[in-house]
């Protein structure tokens, strides 16, 4: 039985509207502000501290970050701040880390080769086939661009 | 004759065995779930393992309360949420009796009871065993997205409960009866959002209601409870709203089990439980225990199921879904 009604769908609609829109914007400012804010102390160690070249440093701050993305998600914390951080926590690169992590301890009772492997990139497995496609594209036009003057 | 209602004279309720997860035994209904495991694997490697072990240990439960040993169960129904049914079936590897596998999504349970219902009272068997079991790690993985996966949920989404529940139903006379029972039909009200399931099923949930007292005389004064299985904060509100406007006022007589198994405002479960084992595990603890005080008399139960796939919600078709009730009364010739 097909029940159609615009007055249902709207109803569906009006229950999925998020309450407290300001709210979650604080807490995702905050929660990425965090982040932005571990990042930029990181990158001043290696860089003040270490007396790394900048390149080093900004290389070496994403792969810290990385691995702090994997030991929260390794841990059960990742989940619990993502519920109040919001795209505050999973645009950074520590929500990247958490996807792809997430991803292999679900698959790990299906084995290694099918679970771990296969199953790690069942979440990002786009960013990167959408990633590469973009950065070849950009490249063409930029080449382009430069044959074209 | 009417196929889709039914009444039936000669069942009864033999034993139950639940078991729940520390959440819903930390919820309000605690005290009323005797046997709870305190950490989601069940010493398990994994959550399919754990669901596995719910359910055996469910049925073993019910056994032990039972007057009927394992090897005097005439047939078994059961079913759940995982791929294939697979966690009921092989929790019942065990056993040696017959198994009908079914499944209704979170309807599970009540599609069991009706078969039983009918191969007890059309006098095929003596007894039959019904059985479900659902388990909140198991369904993320497979409905939404990795358990550890840092993601905001949506304040419709429900929380599928983790537990096991079987029932023992019987001919012999005993307190409580189940008197009639409605097979639902299908209701789709072509809505793609697999967020908000609660409100897609009310409307099943609506029309089973509606037919179950159309097809077998009743009226609404005929039952202390009408109860849903899962239809969430919000689906209860449209269930109850929609049918208010029909003339039939559940004020204090409607409770959706999803609502009562958490603390909606002390737990993080966004809008209520669901699952297969939501509505028996509320049903045959809390509800049964009314029953057997003889607060109540006779109760409906609709247990609703949004029988959408992995698949079908990523070539974005709607959800269908569906309803079917059962009525469960006091045996005052007992």
């Amino acid at each position: 039985m097909i029940l159609k009604s615009k007055k249902i769908n709207q109803t569906i609609k009006e229950n999925g509207k998020k309450t407290q829109k300001w709210l979650h914007i604080l807490k995702a400012f905050l929660v990425g502000g965090a982040f932005g804010l571990i990042g930029q102390g990181l990158y001043e160690l290696y860089f003040q501290v270490c007396q790394l070249s900048q390149d080093e440093a900004s290389l070496l701050v994403s792969l810290t970050l990385v691995l702090l993305g994997v030991l929260m998600t390794s841990f059960c914390i990742f989940d619990n701040l993502a519920k109040h951080g919001g795209a505050g926590s999973f645009i950074p690169i520590v929500g990247f880390a958490n996807a792809m992590s997430s991803c292999a301890i679900e698959g790990k009772s299906e084995g290694p080769i099918f679970g771990v492997g296969g199953k790690i990139f069942s979440l990002v497995g786009s960013v990167f086939a959408y990633g590469i496609v973009a950065t070849y594209l950009c490249g063409l036009i930029y080449y382009l661009w430069r044959v074209i003057l | 004759m009417n196929s889709q209602s039914v009444i039936v004279n000669h069942v009864y309720l033999d034993a139950v065995g639940i078991i729940v997860g520390k959440t819903e035994k930390e919820g309000p209904l605690g005290r009323y779930f005797k046997n709870s495991i305190k950490d989601s694997y069940y010493n398990e490697s994994t959550f399919e393992l754990a669901q596995k072990k719910l359910s055996n240990q469910a049925i073993r439960l019910a056994l032990l309360q039972s007057r009927f040993e394992s090897k005097d169960i005439d047939i078994a129904f059961g079913g759940d949420l995982s791929n294939q049914i697979h966690a009921s079936t092989a929790s019942i590897e065990q056993y040696l009796f017959p198994y009908v596998g079914v499944y209704a999504a979170c309807a599970s349970f009540n599609l069991a009871i009706i078969l039983a219902c009918i191969y007890i009272d059309k006098m095929i068997t003596c007894n039959a065993l019904c059985f479900t079991s659902s388990h909140l790690g198991v369904s993320e993985k497979q409905f939404r997205y990795p358990n550890e996966y840092g993601i905001q949920k949506c304040s419709t989404n429900t929380t599928t409960i983790t537990g096991g529940v079987a029932v023992i139903l019987k001919r012999h006379k005993d307190k409580i009866k189940i008197s009639s029972f409605t097979i639902g039909k299908i209701v789709d009200v072509q809505s793609k959002n697999v967020n908000d399931m609660g409100t897609c099923m009310s409307y099943a949930a609506i029309d089973t209601f509606k037919t179950h007292l159309k097809n077998l005389n009743r009226h609404l004064n005929d039952f202390d409870k009408i109860i849903t299985g899962d239809l969430s904060f919000y689906g209860s509100q449209v269930f109850q709203s929609e049918l208010m406007k029909e003339n039939y006022d559940l004020t204090g007589k409607y409770e959706d089990c999803g609502n009562l198994i958490y603390d909606s405002k002390k737990q993080d479960v966004n809008a209520g439980g669901s699952g297969p084992a939501c509505c028996p595990a509320v049903t045959f603890s809390y509800f049964l225990n009314k029953l057997l005080k003889k607060e109540y008399k006779r109760i409906l139960v609709i247990a609703t199921g949004a029988l959408h796939s992995q698949i079908s919600y990523q070539q974005k078709q709607s959800i269908p879904c569906i309803a079917h009730a059962i009525e469960l009364e006091v045996n005052y010739d007992y």
